[in-house]
């Protein structure tokens, strides 16, 4: 009986310390600074804060503990109390050039636009070195290559709460989950990783914004060899190096790449910096075929088939149960010439299976999508994203209310279809109304109206001129079917612009401007919502303007 | 410590007042002050405006109430006045909702709140009005939906009342949190009832926090229906079950002979016409008799529709309601048993000599009650 009795206490102690375990972190520097943002050198904003780095525990690739540091800026007014704190960003780190580039040294300057903005957001900033970077350089980078950085941000996060309740510092009611480019991808596994384990640790994310991400490394190496170019090559080889090095593929580089390339290799995954990269003869500019071997750069071939094989072992749709419940933006510029928009294009529709439903519109559904911005160059989206992403969290206080969208919110999105977006083509001069034969398209229409791809053929046939119309915004008919597909838009949405096109022979005044939202026949009640988010975005890109980047504001798509 | 000294007066009784009573009037009026909109939203587009205020301000003269409470006195509150003040008294302005830039973080709406409450009073110049601070409710719900409510500081302000022929009374102006239809259809407003029946506890407490002898009257907006809201049960019968005090809904008392609208929680009451509820309005008039003192009696209870319309319309969206009180004074009902020593700390509740609740007695004669003992005390 004692013995059982002795037992049983045990068991109790053992559940006692397991609950009551707590996440342990330690601070390395506590300061009240003032953090700049900054771009070619110029400081384009700057704002008063209370920055910690700090360490935790989290797991390396082979799932032992690992010693990762990060970072967590507070806007001063919300350290000091002064106003109340709208929520916790956690923001997951783009490409480094260099390990003195990661977060916690404080060279990452363009990242505090985030909060060091002219929305001076009342969020607090959240992240990650990542694993092989700051406190953990000793370890390997894990540059596109799985759960691994997920697991690290993920952590950053659990330890970054608990140093602001040991603070008494007010996290807010918001938790985002956020990133471009690398980082993009990095959130999507964030997400992934969030559903099927932190779920469990209480981590509930408010709506997760990944902009210009590889999310499908397959994808994106195939796209690559295909195109034999990048627009920074050096990308590419750092993505073919950490696979090698990840996931142990037991590849010779000298069969893998050409020389210096090969030489280099080692040297890189010791020094992280493009800048080796560099002495090794990779140039951003460079064609793939002069670095890459040709056995790698043929996809027929076994060794690239068996590479693609060990790139899909890790992808992110691998092993994820996506929860329906969480919001998502996903963006990314129709020709990044960065990351191919295929990777995307492969998990838009993954998603779509899983409970969620694309809509270009923002807050209408739980997987916003924005694949039209227009420029082909990955920075540009990322100021498009950066800007989307800012004023949307800025202006979610305002949008929802104790976890319930607001009401005139709600009512404006939930009418926005596909003919407001036929009413932008029409601000853009693309007047479908004044192209199409309507005697013959009846006719046409009836012999197709049983499936949705004659539907959309018979568009392109029967409207003269839309294909070269379509080629002065730079879309092509295939671009224009994708971006119906990206953007959620149903067969019953095709027949409605069908049904627009019939009966609207006369051509109406087309809208000021060129804003889908702007040409909406709203009542002005409603209007108001998307007021202020065109307000803040307006605001946002007017700065970046000031600043010297390249903002072409009509050329967002949404 | 103040220390209470006793006599040994036993079986002294108190306030052998002769019955008294006299009649007064007393209104209720959400006069719809909104401005017509809040930055860019349009929250009150058909709104009385400057104009329609001004037909509300002449309208009240013309009725001649003793008592006018008034709710969402906001920006027009001027061109009301200016009918009002040579024939009334008015109490102390909060404040317009104006968008000044200076007063508003654009770029944190959701951390911006008016601070006025839209409640304002008057009464006619022989009467003695004193108000105490206004009170906020400690729970709302809705900053840019859900009605609004948290856009400002809605809440509630008691006011202590003499009237002409020396009988007191108490009212409480307020103006509650309120459902939008919307919502109500969805089955939405769940949280905006939650809101509302914890700001009626609060008035609850307060109310029985300083009791006595004096009735009391609640007027106001309350977004209160009895058939949605269960303020029956929780308020008028939470009070009555005190054994302190009674409430009674004028309008129910002598509209619907005192039957209430039954409660039922899951029912999708509208904020529809006054018709289309039987009468019954958001708008409310209840009255408290305490166990023993002065007692209120309705005498008359009226929508006031009849003149509230220009060119058809109603001058607002609220019409005026009103009731007309006797009020009677039976003396105190105290009676001092017997006088002892007591520390004063220990003291319960204490009165003046007319009956009225005092907080911090000073030099004098002061009645004390605990429980059913009433005890007479000369504090120095």
């Amino acid at each position: 009986m004692k013995k059982i009795t002795i037992i049983l206490l045990a068991l109790i102690a053992s559940v006692l310390t397991s609950t009551a375990q707590e996440v342990t972190y330690k601070i390395i520097a506590e300061a009240d600074t003032t953090i700049k943002t900054k771009a070619g050198g110029a400081t384009l904003y700057s704002r008063d804060v209370r920055r910690y780095v700090y360490e935790y525990t989290s797991k390396d690739a082979d799932g032992k503990p690992a010693t990762i540091s990060g970072v967590i800026i507070i806007p001063a007014e919300i350290a000091n109390g002064s106003t109340p704190c709208d929520g916790i960003l956690l923001f997951n780190r783009a490409t480094l050039g260099s390990p003195d580039d990661a977060p916690s040294t404080g060279n990452a300057q363009l990242l505090n636009g985030l909060i060091s903005n002219p929305l001076k957001p009342n969020y607090i900033l959240v992240m990650s070195d990542f694993i092989g970077y700051g406190s953990s350089k000793d370890y390997p980078s894990f540059y596109h290559s799985g759960d691994v950085n997920a697991r690290n941000s993920l952590d950053g996060l659990l330890a970054a709460k608990q140093l602001l309740t040991d603070k008494a510092i007010s996290q807010g009611k918001y938790l985002f989950n956020l990133g471009f480019s690398q980082g993009g991808s990095e959130t999507l596994y964030v997400a992934k990783l969030r559903d099927m384990e932190y779920k469990e640790k209480g981590i509930t994310f408010t709506k997760t914004f990944a902009g210009g991400g590889p999310t499908d490394y397959a994808i994106a190496y195939k796209e690559y060899v295909k195109r034999e170019w990048c627009e920074d090559c050096k990308d590419v080889v750092m993505m073919l190096i950490s696979a090698v090095e990840n996931l142990h593929l037991n590849i010779d580089y000298k069969d893998l790449f050409k020389e210096p390339l090969a030489s280099g290799a080692k040297e890189y995954v010791k020094t992280k910096s493009k800048s080796t990269l560099s002495d090794y003869g990779v140039s951003m500019e460079d064609s793939l075929s002069h670095l890459i071997q040709p056995a790698y750069m043929n996809l027929e071939s076994d060794e690239a088939k068996t590479f693609i094989a060990a790139l899909e072992k890790i992808n992110l749709m691998n092993g994820w149960e996506p929860d329906s419940t969480q919001k998502y933006f996903i963006e990314h510029s129709r020709h990044d010439n960065y990351v191919p928009i295929q990777c995307v294009r492969a998990i838009i529709p993954w998603m779509t299976g899983k409970g969620f439903t694309p809509s270009l519109v923002p807050g209408k559904t739980n997987l916003q999508t924005n694949t039209l911005v227009f420029k082909l160059n990955h920075t540009f989206s990322a100021i498009v994203w950066l800007i989307q992403t800012v004023a949307a969290i800025e202006v979610w206080p305002v949008l929802y209310y104790e976890g319930e969208q607001n009401r005139y919110y709600h009512n404006v999105v939930k009418d926005l279809n596909v003919l407001k977006v036929i009413k932008t083509l029409e601000s853009w001069g693309i007047d479908l109304r004044k192209m199409i034969n309507i005697h013959f398209a009846r006719q046409h229409f009836e012999s197709t109206r049983a499936n949705r791809a004659g539907i959309l053929a018979t568009l392109m046939d029967l409207v003269p001129g839309i294909k070269d119309a379509l080629s002065k915004v730079d879309l092509t008919p295939e671009d224009a079917e994708q971006m119906l597909e990206d953007a959620g838009i149903t067969l019953e949405d095709v027949l409605a612009v069908v049904a627009y096109l019939l009966t609207s022979p006369e051509a109406s005044a087309a809208p000021a401007s060129g804003s889908i939202v702007a040409s909406l026949p709203l009542s002005e009640n409603v209007e108001a919502p998307l007021y202020l988010m065109r307000y803040y975005e307006s605001k946002l890109a007017n700065w970046l303007l000031m600043g010297g980047f390249d903002v072409e504001y009509d050329k967002w798509g949404m | 410590m103040k220390k209470l000294i006793t006599c040994s007066l036993l079986g002294y009784a108190l306030f052998a007042m002769a019955q008294t009573s006299e009649q007064f009037s007393i209104a209720t009026l959400n006069v719809d002050g909104l401005p017509k909109k809040i930055l860019v939203f349009n929250v009150n587009a058909n709104g009385p405006g400057d104009a329609g205020s001004s037909r509300i301000g002449k309208y009240l003269i013309n009725k001649n109430y003793d008592l006018v409470f008034m709710q969402e006195d906001f920006n027009y509150h001027e061109v009301m006045k200016v009918w009002l003040e040579d024939n009334y008294k008015l109490d102390e302005w909060t404040g317009d909702v104006e968008v000044v830039d200076h007063k508003i973080d654009f770029l944190h709406l959701q951390n911006h709140r008016f601070d006025c409450d839209g409640l304002m009073a008057c009464w006619k110049n022989d009467l003695t009005v004193t108000a105490v601070p206004r009170t906020a409710w400690k729970q709302n719900f809705g900053k840019f939906s859900h009605a609004m409510d948290e856009l400002v500081t809605k809440g509630f302000r008691r006011y202590e009342v003499t009237l002409r022929g020396g009988q007191r009374v108490v009212v409480y102006n307020l103006h509650m949190d309120a459902s939008d239809n919307a919502d109500v259809d969805d089955g939405n407003d769940m949280k905006d009832k939650e809101a509302r029946m914890a700001q009626w506890m609060q008035l609850k407490d307060d109310i029985l926090s300083q009791l006595d002898t004096r009735p009391v009257i609640i007027v106001g907006d309350v977004n209160t229906l009895y058939k949605r809201d269960d303020v029956k049960k929780q308020f008028i019968d939470g009070i009555a079950e005190t054994g302190r005090a009674t409430v009674s809904d004028v309008f129910i008392e002598l509209k619907k002979e005192g039957k209430y609208p039954e409660y039922d929680k899951d029912a999708k009451v509208r904020n529809n016409s006054i018709e289309e509820l039987a009468g019954e309005t958001v708008d409310k008039i209840l009255y408290i008799n305490p166990a023993t003192g002065t007692q209120l009696k309705p005498i008359s209870f009226n929508v006031d529709k009849d003149g509230y319309t220009y060119e058809g319309k109603p001058l607002g969206d609220h019409y005026p309601i009103s009731a007309t009180f006797e009020i009677t004074s039976r003396g105190s009902g105290i009676e001092a048993t017997h006088i002892d020593e007591i520390d004063s700390s220990s003291i319960r509740t204490i009165y003046d000599l007319s009956g009225s609740k005092v907080s911090h007695p000073h030099g004098g004669v002061y009645i004390e009650q605990s429980g059913k003992k009433t005890k007479k005390r000369i504090v120095k």
